[in-house]
């Protein structure tokens, strides 16, 4: 991808450093054959998800709210706005159901829209709302990937993320999510299972700590 | 023997007691972790069996490792990534040197990562005239401070919020504060200025998966994805024992990860970072390159302690054990402390500079109950031991005693004998059955804590008196 690379590998030579590993494994003993994974299932696929992912999201210190039409979710969007004093957000174009009524709601409401090839803004925005690819019922996660029109930092740098969610996009278990989305992943995926946070002074929990301090999923029935 | 080693680990267990508060805040933050650990595994309905799987995918590695690595970097090249490989210290420090002064990086983030830990790369690099931020909170205290983690997960359990209030009122220059979150926010806003600066970020590596080139970073605060993000290259360090083959042994290992070292369900942020930057996305970076060390692990491999290359650094073992608890983390000198580090620390580096950490274990297995990949520590605890006796490592004194005690051992006489002049000597000024000063070289054993005394009259003068009767 960047032929311009000055330095194509640094150190050892590859087929020198594998050899000697090959060469500690010369006793290999008998073969250990690679396990069934599907006891570690802690999720049925024809549990409630929905209700599931709720209640996990919700533990996690997320806030989940489910809508049933869009138009109560984009009236929701704006009284939590309202709340916050927000002035500003950042909405990168990626498509997804429900993304030109959340920004024209925005815009009605007279909050800017920041410019997304700015690379300082998801620094600067009060609020980032994105699309969510799927989530996972058993711990409560979104999985957010990478691609055209979007920008990892929206929802990661800003004080505030929301994250738009259509229902009929919730697996149950991560070994469902994985089996999703295995054959050539995007540049980056994130599984985000609330909000920023650390313990480490004292165990004493903060939020908010380099992301988001308040993560709001809005679920939108399958038909969106 | 290596006296100094123990002595320093007496001296800084010592050191860690006076302070008020150090080994409380150890054991309160540990006991409440380990509480944690157990009530998240529950969950997973058959914890053991979850665990099995585990140690069985990364057994099964490790037994392939050689054809693992290559798919992962034939995967990782393929992606648009550069790969490169250290055997040594010294070479990964100088490819992580090189990479920075190549795109003329000035401001370096780095997420938390045990292995530049192990290689003392931030030191290397900042002596280089780099500018290196640790940018997790804990490790950006330690690293303002001056001082070491003294644990793999939670680096600063060691310190109170007296200490953090104290330390940023002094280096930041804020007002003073004993406010968590106030203190947290402070240094969120230092850090957030090094983001939007930074050239180039480095991160550690959780699990690399070889069918994909994807390497794998936890976080609850963010700051590993944000360093992973933000700056135009990106370089990764992992040790070869950090690949699992595909992306649904990722799954099981995350069902484990969190759980056993927090208790959380799952970490906050778990990204998946497969190459650089695809041409239409919006941001993240231009480079990525993912570095391999050996550092020794090759030798362990070969080793009747391979077992020990499961490790996923959880911390686990340190939350559960009873000797890090009380001595806290920064007695056993090592990069790697508690039950494990007892283990890895001397593979990992030497014998000659860790001989003493695999004696300071009672045995009691906490450390085996509480791993999320069934390392059975002290088996290999026992079998260290032994293999430093074979390689010539047991003090002169105490191979006296052992062969001695051998032959008394073998001679009814002898033992008798033996057994009349301990009572009579050693046990000389022993009160209620309890002796509480042993002579000598074995003096050491009674500085904390008294020996029973032996019973008056042995047994088999007891039954002989039974049987006369």
């Amino acid at each position: 991808m960047n032929p311009d690379l000055k330095h194509p590998s640094l150190g050892v030579d590859e087929d020198a450093f594998l050899a000697g590993i090959t060469r500690a494994l010369a006793d290999r003993g008998d073969s250990i054959d690679p396990p069934a994974l599907d006891a570690a299932r802690v999720v049925a696929p024809d549990e409630n998800l929905v209700e599931r992912f709720i209640e996990m999201a919700a533990a996690a210190g997320m806030k989940p709210t489910r809508f049933d039409t869009l138009s109560a979710a984009t009236e929701n969007l704006l009284e939590i706005l309202h709340g916050l004093s927000a002035r500003t957000v950042l909405l990168p174009p990626e498509p997804w159901p429900g993304r030109d009524d959340f920004a024209a709601a925005v815009a009605k409401a007279g909050i800017a829209s920041a410019d997304v090839l700015d690379p300082d803004a998801a620094f600067d925005v009060d609020v980032g709302i994105t699309g969510v690819r799927m989530a996972i019922a058993e711990t409560g996660s979104l999985v957010l990937d990478s691609g055209p029109d979007r920008a990892r930092l929206a929802s990661l740098a800003v004080p505030v993320h929301f994250a738009v969610l259509r229902e009929d996009r919730i697996v149950a278990d991560l070994l469902d999510w994985i089996a999703d989305g295995d054959a050539d992943p995007p540049a980056n995926v994130v599984l985000i299972t609330g909000p920023s946070k650390t313990a480490d002074i004292e165990m004493n929990l903060v939020t908010g700590v380099h992301g988001p301090g308040e993560v709001h999923i809005f679920l939108l029935p399958a038909h969106y | 023997m290596n006296v100094s080693l123990k002595v320093e680990i007496q001296k800084t267990a010592a050191a860690a007691w006076a302070r008020p508060g150090v080994i409380a805040s150890t054991t309160r933050a540990t006991s409440k972790q380990d509480h944690a650990r157990r009530n998240a595994l529950v969950e997973l309905g058959t914890p053991d069996e979850t665990r099995r799987i585990a140690a069985r995918i990364k057994d099964h590695t490790l037994q392939n490792l050689d054809t693992y690595l290559k798919q992962l970097a034939e995967a990782v090249r393929a992606r648009g990534g550069v790969v490169h490989w250290a055997s040594t210290h010294q070479q990964a420090r100088d490819i992580v040197h090189r990479i920075a002064v190549d795109c003329d990086a000035h401001t370096i983030v780095k997420s938390k990562s045990m292995t530049s830990e192990e290689i003392d790369l931030t030191a290397y690099l900042e002596d280089a005239g780099l500018e290196v931020v640790e940018t997790d909170l804990g490790e950006y205290i330690v690293q303002i401070a001056k001082d070491h983690p003294s644990h793999i997960v939670t680096p600063i359990i060691h310190k109170s919020k007296l200490d953090v209030a104290r330390l940023f009122a002094d280096v930041l220059g804020i007002d003073y504060t004993e406010d968590p979150r106030e203190l947290t926010l402070a240094a969120r806003k230092v850090l957030r200025e090094k983001f939007r600066r930074c050239d180039m970020g480095i991160c550690g590596v959780n699990f690399a998966v070889a069918e994909t080139g994807t390497v794998v970073l936890v976080t609850n605060e963010g700051n590993g994805r944000l360093c992973t993000s933000r700056p135009k290259v990106v370089v990764a360090l992992m040790g070869i024992e950090k690949v699992i083959p595909t992306m649904r042994d990722l799954a099981v290992f995350l069902k484990l990860l969190a759980k056993s070292a927090t208790g959380q369900r799952l970490t906050v942020y778990t990204s998946l970072i497969t190459g650089p930057r695809r041409p239409d996305d919006l941001d993240g970076p231009d480079e990525f390159h993912l570095v391999i060390l050996d550092g020794n692990r090759t030798n362990i491999l070969a080793s009747q302690f391979r077992e020990t290359l499961r490790c996923i650094r959880c911390g686990a073992c340190l939350n559960t054990c009873p000797v890090y608890r009380n001595i806290g983390g920064h007695a056993y000198k090592s990069v790697y402390p508690g039950p494990i580090g007892k283990l890895i620390s001397p593979l990992l580096n030497s014998y000659d500079q860790y001989q003493e950490l695999p004696q300071s274990s009672s045995l009691c297995g906490a450390c085996l109950d509480a791993c999320p990949v069934m390392i059975d520590i002290p088996a290999m605890l026992i079998e260290m031991r032994n293999d430093l006796r074979r390689k010539g490592y047991l003090p002169w004194s105490h191979r006296v005693a052992f062969r001695a005690w051998s032959v008394a051992m073998r001679s009814p006489w002898l033992y008798r004998v033996g057994a009349a002049m301990y009572r009579r000597f050693v046990d000389a000024g022993s009160r209620d059955g309890w002796n509480p000063k042993l002579p000598g070289p074995l003096a050491g054993w009674t500085d904390h804590r008294d020996v029973p005394a032996m019973a008056e009259r042995s047994f088999r003068e007891q039954w002989k008196t039974l049987e006369d009767a």
